[in-house]
């Protein structure tokens, strides 16, 4: 345990540096999450924040510095755009089950497939049969049924429709509201800065006391610049786009 | 036919795991390393059923390691240690030329032929098998499903990783004089995918796999016996037709 944590802290993260090939894609961040908040995370391609959600997973280790989640907290994912085989036949049912170590009855899957609002589907239905807004819901109630003090969305609704999104942000923001605390990783300024409570701006190293909009703005429109730059003097001045690729091919 | 009927049950459970985790392949590859370790076992005169054993779960130990660990393409792996299995079988018999057992028998198998000792052995170590996959079902789902999410969940999700892989080796390995390699290779595939024709959950495909094994068992038993044609032949064929079958009754349904 970190001796600055404090009761209400969930995780505490101190320094965290990552390299992959001698170059930090995580630089020293440091950040807290209280309970019952709602915390969004941005940042452009190639900022680390796969690699920060990975490192808060334990998927992969840490160079320097900690990541500590408090005493007995149980910590679920929703992963990026769900990838089940969709050559083999799975039930709704089955989905969910995978998120407890323990069996469950059909009425405990009846009652997260409500809290994540889907009340008309039967438990026994094929999980592929679902559009890709049900299947995102089904996903989150598989991180919901142990009921998990904290989740962490890497991405969750890149590609799925508009209103769907906007669907999908209301449920967490209800979840929020009842208590769940929410670590969610997000290239979607705009909707992230509306159902947080609190942005972090990362970009190899947190960005403290910049407004999301202004920062996610001025990462753009550097990334456009770097693209229109013609490639020999990017490969003569500071190649910066080449360190992203360590971070892909790691995992 | 009790042998037949045994490994289709077994084959059916283990192979929608197997199929799930796009993992088909080493059913064969699985065979081939086992041949390695008949080859050992005949060349230094002891049970070559012990050594295919042995090599089989070395092996999947093996496919586990590159596989999870070191991040490479499970075909690819599964390639490497396939002819690698069949390149050692070969040296050893090449070694060991006096021999009276043939690598064909294993391969093919001798499923009209076994004796009541070998029935009884290999029934125990099917039954062995089905109980390890019930009792651990729910974590073999998470983990061929979705790893990551495993062992986001579990810290010792890779331990199951590895218990999955050793079972189908030690399933290929046992059933290597029985029914062969081969044809192994083909109950614990082609009953899965006929499966997939109908089924709409997990458990439906399992039991509709055990289901199409049994058929393809019996079915191709009973051919081999009117028309006298080799009963793994027969066997392969009838489960292909099951397949055939039920996907243009499918196909059917859908328009």
């Amino acid at each position: 345990m970190n001796p600055k944590s404090t009761p209400e802290n969930i995780l505490n993260v101190r320094d965290l540096t990552v390299r992959f090939g001698g170059e930090n894609v995580l630089d020293h961040v440091t950040f807290d999450v209280e309970r019952g908040e709602f915390v969004g995370l941005i940042g452009p391609n190639g900022a680390g924040k796969t690699t920060l959600l990975k490192v808060l997973l334990r998927i992969i280790p840490s160079d320097e510095g900690s990541c500590t989640f408090a005493d007995g907290v149980t910590v679920r994912y929703v992963p990026q755009q769900y990838v089940l085989p969709d050559y083999v036949p799975i039930s709704i049912r089955e989905v969910i089950q995978m998120g407890s170590l323990t069996f469950l009855s059909v009425s405990d899957i009846t009652k997260v497939l409500s809290q994540v609002g889907l009340d008309k589907v039967k438990v026994s239905q094929n999980f592929h049969a679902l559009s890709g807004g049900q299947k995102q819901r089904v996903v989150i109630a598989r991180a919901l049924v142990v009921q998990p003090d904290i989740i962490l969305f890497d991405e969750p609704l890149s590609g799925v429709d508009h209103e769907t999104k906007e669907s999908i942000y209301r449920l967490l923001s209800k979840l929020n509201d009842d208590g769940m605390t929410i670590f969610f990783v997000s290239h979607d300024v705009g909707h992230v800065v509306d159902a947080c409570d609190r942005v972090l701006c990362l970009d190899r190293t947190l960005h403290r006391g910049c407004h999301p909009v202004a920062f996610a703005k001025g990462k753009r429109e550097e990334q456009e610049e770097k693209a229109s730059i013609p490639m020999q003097c990017l490969v003569e001045s500071k190649p910066q786009e080449q360190s992203k690729k360590p971070m892909h091919h790691h995992h | 036919m009790i042998a037949g009927v045994a490994t289709a049950i077994t084959a059916a459970i283990v192979g929608n795991f197997i199929v799930a985790a796009r993992q088909a392949i080493i059913s064969d590859m699985l065979a081939h390393a086992a041949l390695a370790g008949v080859g050992l076992g005949m060349f230094l005169g002891v049970s070559p059923g012990f050594f295919a054993g042995a090599t089989a779960i070395v092996a999947s130990i093996f496919l586990w390691f590159l596989t999870k660990q070191s991040g490479r393409a499970p075909d690819a792996v599964s390639m490497l240690l396939l002819t690698g299995g069949l390149a050692v079988a070969l040296l050893f018999s090449h070694a060991a030329k006096e021999t009276a057992v043939s690598f064909e028998s294993f391969l093919f198998g001798s499923i009209l032929t076994i004796t009541y000792g070998e029935l009884l052995y290999f029934t125990a170590a099917c039954a062995c098998i089905v109980v390890v996959f019930l009792t651990l079902w729910r974590r073999f789902l998470t983990s061929v499903f979705d790893p990551q999410f495993a062992r986001v969940q579990s810290k010792i999700a890779p331990v199951y990783e590895i218990i999955l892989l050793v079972s189908t080796g030690a399933l290929v390995a046992v059933s290597l004089k029985v029914i062969g390699g081969l044809l192994v290779g083909a109950l614990l595939v082609i009953p899965v995918l006929t499966a997939q024709n109908i089924a709409t959950s997990f458990r439906a495909n399992v039991l509709w796999s055990i289901v199409w094994g049994i058929a393809g068992v019996i079915g191709g038993i009973t051919a081999s016996f009117y028309f006298d044609i080799p009963a793994s032949s027969g066997i392969v064929l009838s489960l292909i037709t099951l397949f055939a079958a039920t996907y243009f009754f499918k196909k059917l349904i859908e328009r």
